[in-house]
């Protein structure tokens, strides 16, 4: 391979690989990336010969065991530019669920022999170990978005990616309001942008998938999920999934688990 | 991966690759007997079971799906399954059409990446597809075109190829509120 083109690896994590799928899954822009690029490192696709530096690095995952705290550490010693892909990286994962619990517990019913399992107490973003270039939302994250980030990257700009909410997209892509017209439940308002507004044009509402977008009142959402019946211990839940750990879904649930802002 | 003698060697891979998880392997042969055999899963355990526990019925199938990027539709019917029996509940007609159509979208998928971009650059002696496709483009743009069939199937019913979205609550538990006019289960909350 020749090596005046960028070096790009794809890392992993604590991850379920969804999101380096999404790379294998541009089928009509793979073979043109890879004119464009070295792929140097991709286990998933069996490249595992390049050691060395990278120009790019895509990391998917969250960090969950002292191995992988240390290994992301080498990743960002031998990378240029380090991007994390998705919500597990991003924000910790739907893994980041045991943040809010005991861990020993959880480690306790599920394996049949828990001394074996290494795991560490807490899973956390690649941000809380390393300096990280540019973080994609998502579980997953989207192909659009990708394309993007990796076509900024080559031609030295910055990716145009928008950090407003999904009920921007579903204005764009001309949705009825679920909230509004439905009274269906809907974390859209506090959500970040990426999916197109996938749910609701499908009438069900975003389970916010996508974390929080860039500037968000989730205080306020929390009132309207209020006024539309929903309990406490379900607004808790549904702000504790795949972003269950980035700050404003992490804030606003542990606000309404401990009871404030309400009536 | 090192060798001692044709009948005595160990064989060492330390990261396994081309499979979703992480692995490493370890074998010792003693005299063309193999000795031992060690599989070491060092994929950092996620802890499905244990925060399933409390969750509305109507969330599994969201949440069950990110246990693997690749064979979400596997995970969200399994867990559908599981709740439609505890439920009583059975599915036929169209809604199972509907079902099977999605699941054969994900092996197609599935099945064209694992032969063509995972097992065939091994077979041939590349290292890659990428490195494949620099000396047989149009085979493995066949590939990519049969892995896209698959995705486009599980787009088109599902709404996404990684964790399709339509599959919890609008469709595949249709049964639901019967279920929940019989039974004392809580309220589904947002997005469901
Ligand atoms: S963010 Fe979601 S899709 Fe991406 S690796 Fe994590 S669980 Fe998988
Ligand atoms: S609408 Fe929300 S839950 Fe649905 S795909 Fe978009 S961000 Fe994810």
């Amino acid at each position: 391979m020749s090596t005046d083109k960028p070096s790009v690896a794809v890392w992993k994590f604590a991850s379920c690989d969804g999101c380096q799928l999404t790379l294998l899954d541009c089928e009509d822009e793979l073979l043109e990336v890879a004119g464009e690029v070295a792929l140097a490192y991709f286990l998933e696709a069996g490249l595992t010969s390049v050691r060395g530096s990278y120009a790019l690095s895509l990391v998917e995952g969250s960090i969950t065991t002292a191995d992988d705290a240390r290994r992301i550490q080498e990743v960002r010693q031998a990378s240029r530019t380090l991007v994390t892909i998705g919500a597990c990286a991003t924000a910790g994962g739907i893994q980041a669920l045991r943040n809010f619990s005991e861990v020993d517990e959880f480690r306790s019913i599920v394996y049949a022999h828990p001394e074996f399992v290494e795991t560490l107490g807490t899973s956390t973003p690649i941000s809380a170990h390393v300096r990280v270039d540019l973080e994609l939302r998502g579980c997953p994250i989207s192909k659009a978005q990708l394309v993007e980030t990796i076509s900024a990257f080559l031609h030295g700009r910055r990716p145009n990616i928008s950090g407003r909410s999904v009920c921007s997209e579903c204005k764009e892509r001309g949705n009825v309001c679920v909230t509004v017209a439905g009274g269906t439940p809907c974390l859209g308002p506090i959500t970040h942008a990426g999916c197109e507004a996938l749910c609701p044009a499908y009438h069900r509402g975003c389970y916010g998938c996508y974390g929080p977008a860039d500037t968000t009142n989730a205080p306020s959402l929390v009132v309207r999920l209020r006024e539309g019946g929903m309990a406490d211990d379900d607004i808790v839940r549904v702000l504790r999934t795949f972003n269950a750990y980035a700050d404003d879904f992490r804030d606003a649930s542990e606000a309404v688990a401990a009871g404030k802002g309400a009536e | 991966m090192t060798h001692r003698s044709p009948a005595s060697r160990t064989l060492e891979v330390k990261a396994l690759a081309r499979v979703e998880g992480e692995g490493a392997m370890f074998v010792e042969i003693r005299d063309g007997a193999v000795h031992d055999v060690q599989l070491r899963i060092y994929e950092p355990p996620r802890f499905f079971e244990a925060f399933l526990r409390g969750r509305s019925y109507t969330e599994p199938p969201d949440i069950t799906a990110r246990i693997c990027g690749i064979c979400p539709v596997a995970y969200q019917m399994s867990a559908v399954q599981a709740i439609e029996a505890a439920c009583g509940i059975t599915v036929d007609g169209a809604l199972r059409d509907l079902r099977l159509l999605l699941y054969f979208g994900e092996w197609i998928e599935s099945h064209a990446l694992h032969v063509y971009m995972l097992h065939a650059p091994d077979f041939l002696g590349y290292e890659s597809a990428i490195a494949l496709a620099a000396d047989h483009r149009p085979i493995v743009e066949r590939g990519l075109a049969l892995k896209k069939t698959g995705n486009d199937l599980v787009d088109v019913i599902g709404g996404r190829a990684v964790h399709p979205r339509q599959c919890a609550r609008r469709w595949l538990l249709p049964g639901a509120d019967q279920a929940r006019a019989a039974a004392p289960v809580r309220e589904p909350p947002a997005g469901a």
